[in-house]
């Protein structure tokens, strides 16, 4: 250092193997180290504001504007001399190296490869493992999860022990097919062949984009886009089709309405007018026709009312000579009437007195009569009831034999004669008197009374049998049979009567028979109704006649008060005769109505509805054209479109083509990558755990990584089987994993290569065991390895007492 | 009279698939539009017909359609009868026609209407007979009207209509106004000229023939193979017509194929490219073959870039090509049982050439990086 920062001029001697710098604080350890690292790694041809940057801190500080350092490198007893200097300002630096055979490169780019080339790692992972001023080593592993060039340094170390890698980093490899398959695959789903729907499940298809679309994304964004675009042209073109086709159309119409409304409404006025002409000549026509009826009717009419009176007089004699006939014939008719009346009285008179000696002859059973042989009869039955009420049941049976007699209630008398032993059994209503020579037994039914009954029973039977016998009959029935044919001769009687006294009216038979005596000559007299039908024919006919010559009287006396005379009528069918010829010429020279309609209004209205639909017509044919004029019209045909989109749908299938092999590359690596991850990292572990037990004192027996950044250790287990994540370890707990780390990589990447090591008062946060513990790791490491320890501690100077101990002080400048 | 006939220019189509080369190709076709009107002064022509699709769509910008009317209107010999087709068809509410009727000078006819256009004002015994159409669609044609009409013989009566003709023009779903031969046998029409379809049709056309497309005079898309078409037909007294076609197109479009197996290929076909001229060809190259890696990056740094420049436009499709890794090369880049040769190995293995490819270039972008 010739000067270096606060050094001014100093040359410092290294041993093989352990080296202690030691030294109070400020005595320019770390100037030492700097030195070291900047003299190694650092460019001499640095820009200017790299050169302030990196090496502001080192110019001497009492001012100057040069620092330089010179290095001693040794292998195998080879020795290079490494000068390098830098200045303030672009590119003023200047290095050198001089080879053992004493060859010298000055070129500062050929000297800084020489060096890199020669590091036994890459220059990032020579910094930040090998030569590192760590002051707090526990933060080492936390930093360098974060430096990925110096993981992939480790993975690749490591895996060089279990697999070739031909020179290629796999970590990058993997990290590049990655980065590939991300761009490729980000936000596209690989089932459905669509875009990933967000976390809200919506789809974010062309409507809602996934913001800065790539890879097969980005493609079929712009396939689907192209398509819509070809959809949508496809369609405007369709659209303006139709409202073209309807604008045609209501343009044809409305052409042909106008059209026809310019022919038609001029002809208006003149239509109208051709109409009041028409009726004026119709009107006139009808005058005339009537003129030439009158005309030649008018005589006729004269020379029939002349003739009228000797047709009417013929009709009025017919009359009276049938009127004369009518009377005879009707005096006919009564005559014949009043015979057959007194034919029918006398007849009637005739039956009455033959029913007056019927009615003498027949027994006259009176009313009262009646009424008193039923009343008799209704008792009887009233008292036979009762006496039949109780029934007696009589059983005989003779001792010896006899002879006796009953006598029952109704009257009847039974005899009977027994023999000895014999029986009889009988039974009788009410009751019964049985009487033989011996004895009388009367038995009776019910409480006593029946006798009571019988007795009148009895008596009311005798009284009707007298009754009957003054009537000469033997039954009620007889009795009021003869009642009710007395009755009956009664009325048949009082019924003719009455019929001879309606048909004799007010008349005394005698008269009648007496008008009858005299017959008047009826002979060759007609029927009166062949004569009545005859004169109702006369009578119609004179009124017909007669309403005839009225109508024609009224109509002449008409023709008259209008035209004096015929020669009026003829004048006045001259004139009308000119007036319509007029018209008729007047009518030629104007426009024929069309003949689909029936007159003036209709075509009137026609105009009326043609005048209305072209308003209508032009509104639509307005508002057709608004809706074309507001459609978007397309930058392309949809032919052309057509073209756009078929690229587009190229374009995609080529990226699905080249991600999917992408896919199948990212498969393949991490199936071949996942068969070989548990072999690579098992050397850290096993070099982790035996520095670990070194330092420790066996404490440590197992260390594990997480699946992911496997180079960094994050769980490690005691003796006793307790697992500890790093964050948890105490702190120097933490300094001496990340020491025993350090080594094992250090370990892995030098393998028997030599180098020079920096490691920075690493045991000052450990209890006196573990120091003594850690050096006696760092003394094992330094056999092999140039290791430069630097210290301000005198314990650790205790400890490395018999290594090679530089020792600076403060004057050390 | 000799007269020029072309149809289906389609001013206005964009070209946004042909990145930089879109602008020229919008360009040409107003260049091709005056380029036949010049063309058909120095013929000494006596009328033009355009038989429809002059433009690509009814809503052009104004400066556009009278830049266009500004190039027609400089035709000397007589009337340019321009009529309405499918994709510029007329109707009323159309700017287009409007725009056009506003810039042109009075020899510009539009057959706007089905009725006849006699020509007898321009000293030409020829009566037109048009089939204007009113739609971008239609499953009817427009020729209908012109059997009803009186056709006076003693003139030359030409039909000119826009739509498919049956058994020449694709038409799937019959929406193109679609003719057939019987219809167009109107007696009394000497002569049809039709447009729509983008290739002259009869292929060779003689005196005998009477109905002709024209063609599309400058390319449109990879779907024509042809350079541009257009028809000088010439009719003597008798009305026997002579028939040419002729080449108005400025520039072309090809479909090429390439298969590319070695480094030679690459270097015989850049050689072509530049000793022809295709600076006027927009090309679609399809690329198949595998090369060399190395040739691989060559093709795609070094020759392809260098080829790009003779074409006015070339797109390539190379989804075809590959990169020739066999297991020789892989055993010479990564030692057998490293990782890159394992995962390259099980892709070779199989068959997956195209994970290999991807594979293949990740390693060496990775080791290119070191």
């Amino acid at each position: 250092m010739h000067p270096f920062a606060g050094i001014a001029d100093k040359k410092i001697e290294l041993a093989d193997g352990l080296n202690l710098i030691y030294g109070p604080n400020e005595a320019g350890k770390s100037t030492l180290f700097n030195a070291i690292q900047i003299g190694l790694l650092t460019k001499t041809n640095l820009t200017s504001s790299k050169v302030d940057e990196h090496l502001g801190d080192y110019f001497p500080l009492g001012g100057g504007d040069v620092i330089r350092v010179t290095m001693k490198l040794e292998s195998n007893d080879r020795t290079y001399k490494l000068y390098k200097e830098w200045k303030p300002g672009t590119r003023n630096g200047t290095s050198s190296l001089i080879k053992p055979g004493g060859t010298e490169i000055t070129n500062e780019d050929d000297v800084q490869n020489w060096v890199l080339d020669n590091l036994p790692v890459k220059a990032a992972t020579m910094k930040e493992i090998m030569l590192t001023k760590q002051s707090a080593l526990h933060q080492t592993l936390s930093k360098i999860r974060d430096l990925s060039d110096v993981k992939q340094d480790i993975g690749a170390v490591l895996r060089k022990s279990v697999m070739e890698t031909g020179g290629i980093s796999v970590d990058k490899f993997r990290e590049c097919v990655n980065e590939k398959h991300k761009e490729f695959f980000e936000h596209w789903d690989r089932t459905t062949n669509r875009p990933e729907k967000d976390s809200q499940g919506r789809d974010r298809g062309v409507d809602h984009k996934w913001s800065y679309p790539k890879g097969i994304l980005e493609k079929w964004y712009s396939m689907e886009e192209e398509k819509r675009k070809y959809t949508e042209i496809v369609i405007y073109e369709n659209t303006v089709d139709e409202l073209n086709q309807k604008l045609q159309e209501k343009n044809e119409v409305l052409n042909t309405k106008q059209k026809w409304l310019e022919h038609w409404e001029p002809k208006l006025d003149q239509l109208r007018e051709k109409e009041v002409l028409e009726a004026k000549i119709k009107s006139i026509q009808k005058d005339l026709d009537e003129l030439h009826k009158i005309a030649e009717e008018w005589p006729v009419y004269k020379k029939e009312l002349n003739e009228q009176q000797p047709k009417l007089d013929k009709y009025n004699q017919k009359l009276e000579k049938l009127n004369k006939e009518q009377e005879v014939a009707s005096q006919k008719s009564r005559f014949e009437s009043l015979q057959k009346r007194v034919t029918k009285l006398n007849e009637i008179k005739k039956q009455v007195s033959e029913l007056n000696v019927q009615i003498e002859r027949a027994p006259n059973v009176s009313e009262e009569d009646f009424e008193a042989i039923s009343s008799l009869q209704s008792d009887i039955e009233t008292l036979q009831v009762k006496a039949n009420a109780s029934k007696l049941s009589l059983n005989i049976e003779a001792l010896q034999s006899i002879e006796f007699r009953i006598n029952y209630t109704d009257g009847k008398e039974e005899v009977f004669n027994l023999s000895k032993g014999e029986t009889k059994k009988l039974t009788k209503e009410g009751g019964a008197i049985l009487q033989s020579e011996q004895l009388i037994i009367k038995v009776a039914s019910g409480d006593g009374n029946i006798g009571e009954v019988i007795g009148k029973l009895d008596e009311k039977n005798k009284k009707l049998k007298v009754k009957l016998e003054s009537f000469d009959s033997s039954s009620v029935a007889e009795i009021k049979l003869k009642y009710q044919q007395y009755q009956e001769l009664v009325s048949k009687k009082e019924t003719k009567l009455s019929q001879f006294n309606d048909l004799l009216e007010d008349d005394k038979l005698e008269k009648l028979n007496q008008q009858l005596e005299e017959v008047p000559n009826f002979a060759n007299v007609r029927e009166l109704t062949d004569i009545q039908k005859e004169r109702d024919e006369v009578l119609e006919k004179r009124s017909a006649l007669n309403s005839r010559f009225e109508g024609m009287k009224k109509k002449v006396e008409e023709w008259e008060d209008n035209y004096k005379n015929t020669s009026g009528v003829f004048s006045k069918l001259g004139s009308l005769t000119t007036e319509i010829d007029s018209l008729k010429k007047k009518l030629k020279n104007m426009p024929e109505l069309p003949e689909q309609f029936e007159n003036f209004d209709a075509f009137k209205q026609e105009i009326n509805d043609v005048e209305k639909s072209i308003i209508e017509l032009k509104d639509k044919v307005q508002e057709i054209e608004l809706e074309m004029t507001s459609l978007d019209n397309p930058e392309v045909a949809a032919e052309e479109q057509g073209n756009i989109k078929e690229d587009a749908e190229s374009d995609f299938e080529r990226m699905l083509d080249k991600a999917g092999s992408l896919y199948r590359v990212k498969e393949k690596t991490d199936e071949i990558l996942s068969q070989l991850e548990e072999k690579t990292y098992t050397p850290l572990v096993e070099g982790l755990i035996k520095w670990l037990s070194k330092m420790s004192g066996g404490r440590f027996e197992e260390v594990k990584l997480p699946p992911v950044g496997k180079e960094i250790p994050d769980k490690f287990v005691t003796n006793d089987n307790k697992e500890i994540p790093f964050q948890l370890l105490s702190h120097g707990t933490k300094d001496l994993t990340a020491l025993a780390w350090r080594l094992t990589v250090i370990e892995q990447f030098l393998q028997d290569k030599e180098s020079c090591i920096l490691l920075d008062d690493p045991l000052v946060d450990m209890d006196k065991e573990r120091k003594k513990m850690a050096s006696d790791a760092i003394k094992d490491l330094a056999k092999n390895q140039q290791v430069l320890l630097f210290s301000c501690h005198g314990e650790v100077k205790n400890l490395l007492s018999n290594e090679n101990v530089i020792g600076l002080t403060t004057s050390f400048s | 009279m000799k007269l020029l006939h072309f149809s289906d220019l389609h001013l206005g189509l964009q070209f946004k698939n042909y990145g930089s080369a879109a602008k020229d190709l919008q360009m040409a076709r107003y260049e091709t539009l005056e380029r036949l009107i010049t063309l058909a002064n120095e013929k000494g022509c006596d009328a033009i017909i355009i038989a429809g699709d002059l433009f690509d769509r009814v809503k052009m910008k104004k400066a556009d359609v009278l830049g266009a009317i500004k190039s027609i209107n400089k035709f000397t010999g007589g009337p340019v009868i321009i009529l309405p087709g499918n994709h510029d068809f007329i109707s009323n509410d159309n700017d287009l026609w409007r725009y056009v009727e506003g810039g042109k000078n009075e020899h510009v006819i539009i057959l706007a209407e089905k009725k006849p256009y006699d020509l007898e004002n321009y000293d030409l015994n020829v009566c037109i007979y048009p089939a204007p159409c009113s739609a971008k669609h239609s499953s009817e044609n427009e020729v209908g009207w012109i059997e009803e009409t009186d056709i006076k013989n003693e003139k030359l009566n030409i039909g000119v209509a826009h739509g498919s003709l049956q058994g020449v023009a694709p038409d799937l779903n019959d929406e193109h106004f679609p003719m057939t031969r019987e219809e167009l046998s109107v007696p009394g029409i000497d002569t049809w000229l039709l447009g729509h379809i983008h290739i002259p049709w009869p292929d060779i056309p003689s005196a005998n023939d009477n109905i002709f497309y024209s063609g599309i005079p400058e390319p449109e898309d990879m779907n024509c193979k042809h350079k541009g078409s257009a028809l000088i037909i010439e009719f003597d007294d008798n009305r026997e017509k002579s028939v040419e076609i002729i080449v108005p197109g400025q520039n072309y479009f090809e479909r090429k194929s390439l298969v590319l197996e070695s480094s030679e290929d690459m270097d015989d076909f850049a050689e072509v490219t530049q000793s022809e001229d295709y600076q006027n060809c927009v090309c679609k190259l399809t690329v198949t073959g595998s090369l060399d890696p190395d040739d691989y990056v060559r093709w795609y740094n070094e020759v392809l870039p260098e080829i790009k420049k003779s074409f006015l436009y070339l797109k390539t499709e190379d989804s075809g090509l590959r990169q020739k890794i066999t297991k020789e090369r892989l055993d010479g880049i990564y030692p057998e049982g490293s990782f890159p040769h394992k995962l390259l190995s099980d892709f070779l293995k199989d068959n997956d050439q195209q994970a290999l490819e991807t594979a293949f270039d990740l390693f060496k972008d990775i080791k290119d990086e070191n």
